[in-house]
């Protein structure tokens, strides 16, 4: 049974997300997948792809009247007047495989050809949670190389039940995090196994669609490449290793690449190489909200994903091979919680937990790993753990349910409210 | 008997995909879908009309040889262009009106002989819009058969 389980781990959680996802749709809880985020990340795919239109004006024409509702994260550019996607284009890009077969099937079908009929709708839904099983399938072979296959399924099933992973395969998943942990695994796995004589364009180009997503996870390949590129000697001190330095500038060449049609979208449309596309929202690098991002029962991190601290304190657990990982890690993870606490939407607006998070998942698993490997060999702290993680990823996917059934506000919820409903059903 | 489990399953998968196919070429619940329509509204008249955004679309059955479509829309400020208002069938031209004062519109669009499917898609689009995405006011649609 274990053998079976492991060796249908992937096609498992593929087949758990997708019933998660058909239950969030078909018990019309969701509305349709694109919506709110997820309507500015898919746009440029209707407008580029079907009305061949680069500034995005035709979509929100036949959508919209010609103007993009104010819910929707366009703005005009003041001295242009043409529109400014809130978000980049690396998402829609990563979904328009799905795009075209769902364009086929609409003309099939002879549904309405406008890019937000059924087939378009479910075809983005389904996009994020292929990444994110992608990503799952990308860990799996990192942890691998690494750990035992038990504790390599035990890591990443505690992940997606555990934390709001699958929330965001599922009732959530056109929205960019399952792209970005996707990237992000897939990044992490290949730079673990990079060789010297292969590898580089790869990286570059993972490297450039991560910025593509999101361009404040740039600090992830910056991270990920510039291990590879310093190393240690004996005496521990730090030395560049002509290679990784070699292959650091070639994929940031590549990436640049790939990044370069969304500078020249910038640019058509505000005449500015660089732009600030959130308009007036703004860091506000005093006074980050770091209690709230990871404790407070609003948003935090740890408050809404516990098993996450299992990560946090595996990242000093780590084996010998993966020690190299340890100073990107948390590198990557103390600047992410310091950019997110200071975002002055630092809750993100509507999320289960906090999704800011999501994409740097990659980097807890390798603790989470760590830790269930140190625990593995004491059988009463193992089942004392095993009982309480599998508690928190009940209590979890509890929760994540009260979220779907409006049980669990969207936002801003107290610790009274949290209380007041705590185990309540919907 | 690895390679005959291996054909087996791409014959199943195969025939999955052609079933999928055949049924989504004309599926039953396609007569419902709309895009771009406000929910039903009464008319004073006792009729009801739901608005459409710049684009709509709806299904009516392949029967149909005629059907008539009672359009209009608002002219509340001097700002209020005239409308005009394109109708086609499964994606070819069918009709164009031009609306230049609030009164209803019948527009009767001829349809193209039975095709093999059991609906036909009727698409509405207007060159401009009135406030909130709003175009024109569709009433209930006659079908002659």
């Amino acid at each position: 049974m274990r053998t079976w389980l492991h060796q249908h781990f992937v096609l498992l959680t593929a087949v758990l997300c997708l019933a998660g996802y058909v239950y969030a749709y078909t018990e019309g809880r969701a509305g349709t997948p694109i919506r709110s985020d997820a309507f500015s990340y898919y746009v440029y795919l209707p407008s580029f792809l079907l009305y061949h239109d680069l500034t995005l004006q035709a979509v929100a024409d036949d959508c919209c009247g010609g103007e993009f509702p104010s819910w929707t994260g366009f703005m005009r550019w003041p001295r242009t007047h043409r529109w400014v996607n809130v978000h980049p284009i690396g998402e829609a890009i990563l979904i328009a495989p799905f795009f075209v077969i769902a364009h086929v099937l609409t003309r099939w079908t002879n549904l309405s050809p406008d890019g937000f009929t059924p087939y378009y709708q479910h075809a983005a839904g389904l996009a994020g949670l292929f990444y994110t099983v992608f990503g799952i399938w990308c860990l799996r072979r990192l942890l691998l190389r690494h750990f035992t296959p038990g504790v390599t399924d035990a890591t990443l099933a505690t992940l997606l039940l555990g934390t709001s992973l699958f929330h965001y395969a599922t009732f959530d998943s056109t929205w960019s995090h399952a792209f970005s942990f996707a990237l992000f695994s897939l990044l992490l796995d290949l730079a673990d196994r990079w060789t010297p004589d292969r590898g580089a364009l790869a990286i570059g180009i993972i490297s450039g669609f991560i910025v593509l997503v999101r361009h404040t996870n740039v600090i992830i390949p910056i991270a990920v490449v510039g291990t590879l590129a310093i190393s240690s000697n004996r005496s521990g001190r730090l030395r560049l290793h002509p290679e990784g330095v070699r292959l650091a500038l070639t994929a940031a060449v590549i990436a640049t690449i790939v990044v370069l049609p969304q500078v020249f979208l910038y640019e058509s449309a505000t005449h500015r190489w660089f732009v600030n596309s959130y308009g007036s929202d703004r860091f506000t690098f005093t006074s980050p909200h770091v209690a709230g991002v990871l404790v407070s029962p609003r948003r935090g991190l740890f408050f809404w994903a516990p098993v996450l601290l299992f990560g946090v304190a595996g990242l000093l657990m780590t084996p010998r091979s993966l020690g190299r990982w340890v100073p990107a890690a948390t590198a990557i993870l103390a600047i992410e919680i310091y950019l997110i606490a200071s975002w002055n939407e630092w809750q993100f607006g509507a999320s289960y937990g906090h999704r800011g998070f999501v994409d740097v998942y990659p980097l807890l698993v390798i603790g989470l790993a760590s830790c269930y490997t140190r625990i593995a060999p004491r059988p009463v702290i193992r089942s004392a753990v095993a009982t309480l993680v599998t508690v928190l990823c009940a209590l979890s996917m509890f929760q994540m349910l009260q979220y779907w059934h409006g049980v669990l506000p969207m936002i801003d919820i107290t610790w009274r409210q949290y209380t007041s409903i705590f185990l309540q059903p919907w | 008997m690895v390679r005959q489990r291996r054909v087996g399953g791409w014959l199943l998968l195969t025939m999955a995909v052609a079933g999928a196919l055949w049924y989504l070429r004309d599926p039953a619940w396609l007569a419902d879908q709309t895009t771009g329509l406000h929910p039903w509204q009464p008319a004073a008249n006792g009729t009801r009309y739901r608005w459409s955004g710049r684009h709509a679309s709806f299904f009516v059955t392949s029967d149909a040889t005629r059907i008539v479509v009672p359009v209009a829309t608002t002219f509340d400020t001097p700002a209020d262009r005239p409308m005009m208002v394109t109708f086609s069938v499964d994606d070819g031209r069918a009709a164009r009106v031009l609306l230049t004062n609030a009164s209803w519109t019948a527009v009767a669009l001829d349809m193209p002989p039975r095709g093999s499917r059991r609906v036909r898609r009727i698409d509405v689009r207007t060159n401009v819009t009135r406030d909130d995405n709003h175009g024109v006011m569709i009433g209930e649609v006659a079908v002659s058969r």
